[in-house]
């Protein structure tokens, strides 16, 4: 799609051209035409008016027998056509090569044989006889043929030049551009290391793409140094607090004998660990957010890893008074696609410790994988109260909680985990309503199906939002 | 147990010296990684701690160093990179286990008991505690002579706590060593299995194998009949 608009574009900026210069090779053409038809005109009538003088000169001084002598001094020449006519009172011709006529004054054309032409003027002597002087346009209209003839080749030359220089401008600046959309691309899916690649010229394509390389650098290095503050203080607030919590253990193991200091010991040392835990989980978003870890990714078959996690859960699921089920359909390549095993392992687990925890005893989780097309479909349902429509786009995002369940054990990380790790595997994850309860919809390419690993930066308008969340 | 520490953030090894020590480890400590692959190649040693990061020679080059001098003393590494590949990394060059700092003291010093303990266990096909039996080859377990049906994922948890039957192991060990999962579930999938193999286990002597040690782990008594 993506080619075929640049092409468009180049095509219609190819025809632009070629318009631009057929244009303004017929107004010159015209120009020319009008202009050499004109002064080739001027040119016979001077022709015409030297060879009228000289007869006429020989009529004023020695009468109408001069003036015949002159014209026949004049035909003496063969010619294609005649150009002559000197005819007496009665009609009769006195001398000439063109055959009598009706006389008339003035400028007019004479048609003759094989289609040719004689351009010339009529004029009365004092006597009343007839002299008409003329001369063929063939020369005319020849150079009006030639002329037209090299507009012809100049405007095929001109469309064929403007094709070619379209063509060229086109594929060299829609090139450009195009990089241009590739890295931008790139830099979407998580990139943050493309750059526009520049060229020599000092154009403006060549200071666009330096802007967009400059926005990019101080981007990267944004990204970069929140990345890096926000490890830092995760990881410099979890040192002293690791030994903040080893100063209270030892505590506690030395308060054996006072019961309420060994309760608000506990207490503490929970504290600890809960925000440990969640110091954790930030910086594992972090990380997997980084999107480093696609380099690690290898064929996993989606049925054998939801057992897995199921045979985890059954115990916790059947503490917890809940049923939980998995169905798989689809032959073991068709659920296989190109996955970190440990991320996409912990993916399901939140997604099936959520269900266990917010749907409460009595309430069934079902789990049911199969095959779809080129994807594959994994959807976890439970029969628990389930999130409002309003809602469910917000449950992503890092550290929200619905009002309900803020009494519930987790830190609101659960979920913008799943949704990291989800875009991470270009995953697309809906939530619906199950009537009563949650459909968590995961949606997967199939190994081998389109494209096999996605390390390539995708070239479809489609897969450049990988991954979206759905409020069905 | 004779540990070496070779870690270059003073204040880190402090902690862990003397925390360690509190523990009755007894602990040497290298500041720098050639000192620390000269003490590790002499002295002997049960377990080394390496550092990931090192000035000169980091953890990777000189566990990988001593591994191809023959030196083959179990090692962990401390990592304050919040290892998701650095894990695999480590574990090749020649590594044993692998801990992200920060960790609690306890996690520590149980792991490092398990690693010294692994060494030895290597071509054991029967583990024992008291009248609890575990045939490694036949995968059968028996309490007093009577077998046990346990299923498969119940079979790795009660292996690995009788491997490191009369120390503590944590939740982290048991949820990597069972299930091969290296992040923390917030539910107690943990707790379930360990009650469900208990409550197995009960059934059939009514004696306490295992036992939980608060904000610890877990302990399967290695002498439950001296109790």
């Amino acid at each position: 799609m993506l080619t075929r608009s640049l092409n468009n574009e180049g095509a219609r900026l190819a025809a632009l051209l070629i318009g631009l210069f057929v244009v303004s090779a017929v107004a010159l053409g015209t120009l020319v035409y009008v202009n050499a038809g004109r002064a080739m005109r001027a040119e016979l009538h001077d022709f015409i008016s030297a060879d009228q003088g000289a007869v006429l000169s020989g009529y004023r001084t020695e009468g109408l027998s001069e003036a015949v002598e002159v014209v026949q001094q004049l035909t003496a020449v063969p010619r294609v056509a005649g150009r002559y006519l000197l005819q007496g009172r009665d009609g009769r011709r006195l001398a000439g090569d063109l055959p009598p006529m009706p006389a008339r004054a003035g400028t007019f054309v004479v048609p003759q044989a094989a289609g040719h032409e004689v351009l010339g003027e009529g004029d009365f002597l004092p006597d009343g006889s007839y002299l008409f002087v003329g001369e063929t346009t063939d020369r005319l209209s020849g150079a009006r043929l030639r002329i037209l003839g090299s507009f012809a080749w100049v405007v095929g030359a001109t469309i064929l030049l403007a094709a070619l220089a379209g063509a060229l401008l086109s594929a060299r600046y829609l090139r450009r551009i195009d990089a241009i959309i590739r890295t931008c691309r790139g830099v979407e899916a998580g990139g943050f290391a493309e750059r526009v690649p520049m060229g020599r010229s000092n154009g403006q394509l060549e200071r666009l793409s330096m802007t967009i390389n400059e926005m990019l650098e101080r981007t990267a290095s944004l990204v970069e140094s929140l990345r890096q503050v926000s490890s830092d203080i995760a990881h410099d607030l979890r040192t002293p607090l690791t030994r903040l919590r080893q100063r209270l253990e030892r505590a506690r193991a030395s308060t054996l004998a006072d019961a309420d200091a060994a309760i608000a010991m506990d207490a503490a040392l929970a504290d600890c660990d809960a925000i440990l835990a969640l110091f954790s989980a930030l910086l594992r978003i972090s990380q997997i957010e980084a999107g480093t870890r696609r380099a690690s990714f290898a064929p996993q078959r989606l049925d054998m890893l939801l057992r897995a996690i199921v045979e985890m859960y059954l115990p916790v699921a059947e503490d917890g008074q809940l049923q939980l089920a998995l169905q798989c359909q689809g032959a073991a390549e068709e659920l296989t696609v190109a996955a970190d095993h440990m991320l996409l392992t912990q993916l399901f687990a939140n997604l099936v410790e959520n269900a266990i925890r917010h749907a409460g005893p009595g309430a069934r989780v079902a789990i049911d994988c199969r095959s779809l097309g080129t994807e594959v479909r994994v959807q976890i349902v439970d029969s628990g109260p389930g999130i409002p429509a309003e809602e469910r786009d917000k449950v992503f995002h890092r550290l929200y909680r619905l009002e309900r369940s803020r009494n519930t054990p987790g830190n609101g990380l659960g979920l913008a985990l799943v949704a990291a790790i989800a875009k991470l595997h270009r995953c697309r994850i809906t939530l619906g309503d199950a009537r009563p309860g949650l459909r968590v919809t995961l949606t997967m390419q199939r190994l081998g199906a389109a494209d096999t690993l996605p390390t390539t930066v995708p070239a479809t308008g489609a897969a450049t939002m990988p991954w979206k969340i759905d409020a069905v | 147990m004779r540990v070496l520490l070779v870690e270059d953030d003073a204040q880190n090894a402090a902690y862990i010296c003397e925390g360690l020590a509190a523990l009755g480890v007894s602990v040497q400590h290298a500041a720098d990684g050639d000192r620390g692959r000269a003490m590790a190649s002499e002295g002997h040693y049960q377990a080394l701690i390496l550092d990931r990061r090192l000035p000169q020679c980091d953890g990777l080059t000189l566990l990988k160093a001593l591994r191809a001098a023959g030196v083959h003393t179990p090692a962990l590494y401390l990592t304050a990179m919040d290892g998701l590949d650095d894990r695999i990394e480590g574990l090749e060059a020649g590594g044993d286990d692998y801990l992200v700092k920060p960790f609690h003291l306890a996690e520590l010093h149980a792991r490092l008991r398990a690693l010294v303990r692994r060494t030895g266990n290597d071509v054991q096909t029967r583990l024992r505690a008291g009248d609890l039996e575990f045939d490694l080859l036949a995968r059968k377990v028996t309490c007093g002579g009577r077998e046990l049906a346990l299923l498969p994922q119940e079979l790795k948890l009660l292996e690995y706590l009788l491997r490191n039957a009369g120390s503590i192991v944590t939740r982290s060990m048991l949820l990597e060593h069972v299930w091969q999962i290296h992040f923390d579930p917030q539910t107690s999938v943990v707790e379930s299995h360990v009650s469900r193999l208990r409550s197995k286990l009960g059934a059939s002597g009514g004696r306490e194998y295992i036992r939980t040690v608060r904000g610890a782990g877990y302990l399967l008594i290695a002498h439950p009949l001296a109790q």
